[in-house]
């Protein structure tokens, strides 16, 4: 049957899947076999699949004059673009290619999962989402997600290579100094921007459609709890002791979080009086 | 001057919560129930007195915690790690709720600890008054206010102006509901706590009506839709949506079956079309034509099934037969006649047809038969244990009949039935005796019979006074009371077609035409939208079926109207995300009820801490959109705490 509903779905979707799961192979390969593959390689073929990806979202929203953000499958497919989008820019600024097979991956294991979500049917907006803040609210929590996610990544890759050196010139890395620990507070930084934004947002449009700005929803309280375990890493990092491996925890618990407020609030036992799940 | 620790914060901060949530729980034990607003001040003095005088001399160690970065830390550790437990625990449940999930020991520790309300109780929102003085004390102690910090200053400001907004709104703000109907008009709003309404009211001071409500569509639209049956459960999971217009063959993974729509019709009819098949008198059918006042319709009688065409209006009968039928002559009617119970008796071999009426008695041999009653629309009450007749329709008639053998002294009661099949023949006392029921229908009656006889193609008029025997001409018309009837066509063997088409392109009555197939076999169904059967296939694993999107909804409209002094203020469409703001008072659109379209729940809320709120929230985005854009370069930290 998931056969059937890949073939049904959005040539599209097939070719940035096909794509992102391309660009993963050759930014693996590429630090696997470093001399083989041209720099440019990886990062054109993730651009091509991010281009497919835009063409995706672009198509269903011209197409069906609905913003492609309402179902966890329309969500999953625009997680995996703002991802894609914000490594490009994260690329173009530092060079730090290592962070695309992470990025290409977690594309594809989205790509993958939204097959197995996809909407049987397009659905018409809901009366719920008819608001001015929808999109903006959506966009921006996404981008939110997409830096986080990233954060995560570094606050791996830092767990792994901790030490903060000098490298010499010509490293394969392209970078002056290894210091995944400044990456990831910059990623956060940038990312709980968002974060802080899309909870604002969030409460402006609860008021308008429920009457209250904050009413202690599983989804809403998940989002606090996100904003809240970053704003403890942002904070620990003003505590001696606590900057670097023990609050890379909490930037790796921290995506945790993102991930319970986007999937998990679904499957917690409070979620039967969320008005947040997804359909 | 004492450094600060994670532990002796945690410490702090969980031994202040204990002695909350003892005041909370001597509050609702005691003091709640106390009506004298003197004793409860008295015993609120010998509390606060001490405490304040406590915190005077404690005033330096105090101002080092709330000056603590670590302190501030814990506190949001604290926060974030009870606001998870209330997304696991689940809230605002009776207390048999959590003895049933948690047991009873755990149970009563929810309740003592307020557990089932964490986002209510006193030592939670105590975590949040002691977190604002923190960030106050945190932000004015670490950083000077100038133009580099002003972000930094903005953000945490702005989330104590925040904390300060919800609590003037706990404070002040009424949360209500209305149930309205059209046309009514309330000044009162039921209050709603914890999300629940209460028998409590305020008056809003302030008319409102419920003018209009309307629930808004969006274009009706059908799928075909391919289930699959959940193993194990009775129910079917939807795996993949069709548009009717989809021309494709769809192999159904995990099956013998592909399927095929074959067609799709918006606004389905089903039209006969009939054609000669061969010179053979096995189906004849008449083709005729009735004009009247202008207007002309074709008409058939097929001889295996009516025979005849009655025109009331202008009192005449077309009967249709292959050849002359001199019985079926004789018994043309010229008035109404009333249906008749046609008994046929049989006794070896002899046979007897007698006409019965009810409540009379027959004798025929040795055999006395009372007919004890006819009903003409048979059916029988199960509640009362009872025959008895729906109409005077004879749609199902039944007799119940006595029958005495005089020789044997033998009587036996027996129902008989007309139209049920296997039912309307009785064999009594050892098949002695044999009963057929017959209902001979109630004949109308006309002033003109035109009888046609298919064979020879001759038409007999039959009047009352007159019987004649018209050759007939195509071309040529009868004309009778007004209406002029043509005689069109006769085919020996008719064939009948039907064919299904699409009225107009408007979805009225939208159908498909599914071809299914497995190997060489190949099935046709139609399925029509607005009554939703779906095809079955290999014993109900899959299903297929035509319906309608469900998410059709677009909107809940209702229309509000606020009068003050009898005067009208204000006539607004309050729809979801759109609510009538008056007074401070707001309307929402919240609930709706399927079954009576005169019904829309409306919640109002007032708070009047909103704005304060709204202020927090600026403030919060000016500081995170300085920092962004004016630090751009994203500071590390200088200060860092030992």
């Amino acid at each position: 049957m998931t056969l059937l509903v890949f073939s049904r779905m959005h040539l599209f979707f097939k070719l940035s899947f096909l794509f992102y799961l391309i660009s993963f192979l050759v930014y693996l390969f590429l630090f696997l076999k470093r001399k083989w593959i041209p720099k440019y390689f990886p990062t054109l073929s993730i651009f091509i699949a991010f281009a497919f990806n835009t063409a995706l979202i672009v198509f269903s929203w011209a197409t069906y004059k609905q913003p492609p953000i309402r179902t966890l499958y329309e969500t999953l497919v625009f997680f995996t673009w703002t991802v894609a989008f914000i490594y490009l820019i994260i690329e173009l600024i530092t060079k730090l290619r290592i962070i695309g097979i992470f990025a290409s991956l977690f594309s594809v294991i989205s790509l993958i999962y939204a097959i197995f979500k996809v909407d049987v049917d397009r659905i018409n907006l809901p009366a719920a989402l008819q608001s001015f803040w929808f999109i903006p609210h959506v966009i921006i929590y996404f981008i939110a997600y997409a830096a986080l996610f990233l954060s995560f990544v570094t606050a791996i890759l830092y767990l792994k290579f901790p030490d903060k050196k000098k490298l010499p010139k010509g490293h394969w890395l392209e970078q002056e100094f290894l210091d995944f620990e400044s990456y990831t507070y910059k990623i956060i930084n940038f990312g709980f921007i968002f974060l802080s934004l899309g909870l604002l947002l969030g409460g402006v449009w609860a008021k308008e459609a429920w009457g209250d700005y904050w009413g202690w929803d599983p989804k809403e309280n998940w989002s606090l709890i996100t904003w809240l375990v970053y704003l403890i890493y942002l904070h620990l990092r003003f505590v001696k002791g606590w900057r670097g491996k023990r609050s890379a925890y909490f930037a790796i618990a921290g995506f945790v979080a993102v991930i319970i407020t986007y999937l998990g609030v679904n499957v917690l036992p409070s979620a039967q009086e969320s008005l947040h799940t997804y359909q | 001057m004492r450094r600060v620790t994670f532990k002796e914060s945690f410490l702090i901060l969980l031994i202040l919560a204990l002695f909350v949530n003892l005041c909370q729980i001597i509050y609702k034990s005691y003091i709640q129930t106390i009506q004298n607003r003197t004793i409860i001040l008295v015993i609120f003095g010998f509390v606060f007195f001490p405490l304040l005088t406590f915190f005077y001399f404690m005033r330096d160690e105090i101002f080092t915690y709330l000056k603590s970065v670590k302190f501030a830390i814990s506190l949001f550790m604290l926060i974030t790690f009870f606001t998870i437990l209330g997304t696991f625990l689940v809230q605002d449940q009776p207390f048999e709720f959590y003895q049933k999930y948690l047991g009873n020991f755990f149970s009563k520790i929810a309740i003592l600890f307020f557990l089932d309300t964490i986002y209510r109780n006193w030592w939670f929102n105590f975590f949040l008054i002691i977190l604002s003085f923190s960030l106050f004390f945190c932000t004015v102690t670490k950083k000077k206010l100038n133009w580099k910090e002003l972000g930094f200053y903005l953000n945490h400001f702005g989330i104590i102006v925040i904390l300060l907004g919800a609590l003037i709104g706990h404070i002040w703000g009424v949360k209500g509901y209305m149930d309205m109907f059209i046309g009514e008009t309330k000044n009162k709003i039921n209050i709603v706590e914890r999300g629940v309404k209460t028998n409590k009211f305020v008056n809003l001071g302030f008319e409102v009506e419920l003018v209009k409500f309307r629930i808004e569509e969006y274009n009706p639209e059908y799928r075909v839709l391919l289930y699959k049956h959940k193993p194990g459960k009775d129910t079917y999971k939807l795996a993949i949506s069709y548009k009717p217009e989809e021309r494709t063959l769809n192999k159904i993974p995990g099956s013998f079956h592909s399927f095929k729509i074959l067609d799709y019709y918006p606004d389905f009819e089903r039209i006969e079309i009939i054609s000669k098949k061969s010179e053979k008198p096995l189906n004849p059918v008449l083709k005729f034509s009735v004009e009247k006042n202008g207007t002309i319709n074709e008409k058939w009688i097929f001889l295996n099934e009516d025979k005849s065409y009655f025109d009331l209006s202008s009192n005449f009968a077309i009967h249709f037969l292959w050849e002359k039928d001199d019985e079926f002559l004789r018994n043309l009617s010229y008035e109404e006649q009333a249906g008749k119970n046609l008994l046929e008796i049989s006794q070896n071999s002899m046979k007897e047809e007698i006409y019965v009426e009810n409540g009379k008695e027959y004798k025929y041999g040795d055999f006395i038969i009372r007919i004890l009653g006819f009903y003409p629309d048979f059916t029988y009450d199960a509640e009362r244990k009872q025959a008895l007749s729906l109409s005077d329709e004879p749609k199902n008639p039944a007799l119940r009949i006595e029958i005495e053998d005089s020789k044997a002294k033998e009587t036996n009661r027996i129902w008989i039935f007309a139209k049920v099949g296997g039912f309307e023949r009785q064999s009594l006392f050892n098949n002695r005796l044999n009963l057929r029921y017959k209902y001979l229908e109630h004949k109308r009656g006309v002033k003109t019979h035109l009888v046609f006889l298919g064979k020879t193609k001759e038409i007999l008029r039959f009047g009352r006074e007159k019987n004649v025997s018209i050759p007939m001409k195509p071309e040529e018309k009868i004309e009778i009371d007004g209406s002029k009837i043509s005689f069109l066509d006769v085919y020996p063997e008719a064939e009948r077609k039907e064919i299904y088409r699409s009225k107009s392109s408007n979805p009225l009555n939208p159908a498909v035409l599914i071809g299914v197939y497995s190997g060489d076999n190949k099935e046709q169904y139609l399925l029509v939208g607005n009554n939703p059967e779906p095809i079955f296939l290999e014993n109900g694993k899959f299903a297929i079926s035509f319906e309608r999107k469900s998410d059709e909804i677009k909107d809940y409209v209702s229309t509000l109207k606020v009068y003050k002094n009898d005067k009208e203020m204000k006539s607004t469409e309050v729809e979801v995300n759109h609510p009538l703001k008056f007074e401070g008072y707001e309307f929402y659109q919240s609930n709706y009820d399927p079954k009576n379209p005169e019904y829309s729940g409306i919640q109002i809320v007032k708070d009047p801490g909103v704005n304060v709120v709204w202020l927090g929230f600026v403030m919060l985005f000016l500081g995170l959109l300085h920092i962004f854009f004016i630090k751009r370069r994203i500071l590390l930290p200088e200060v860092i705490e030992e």
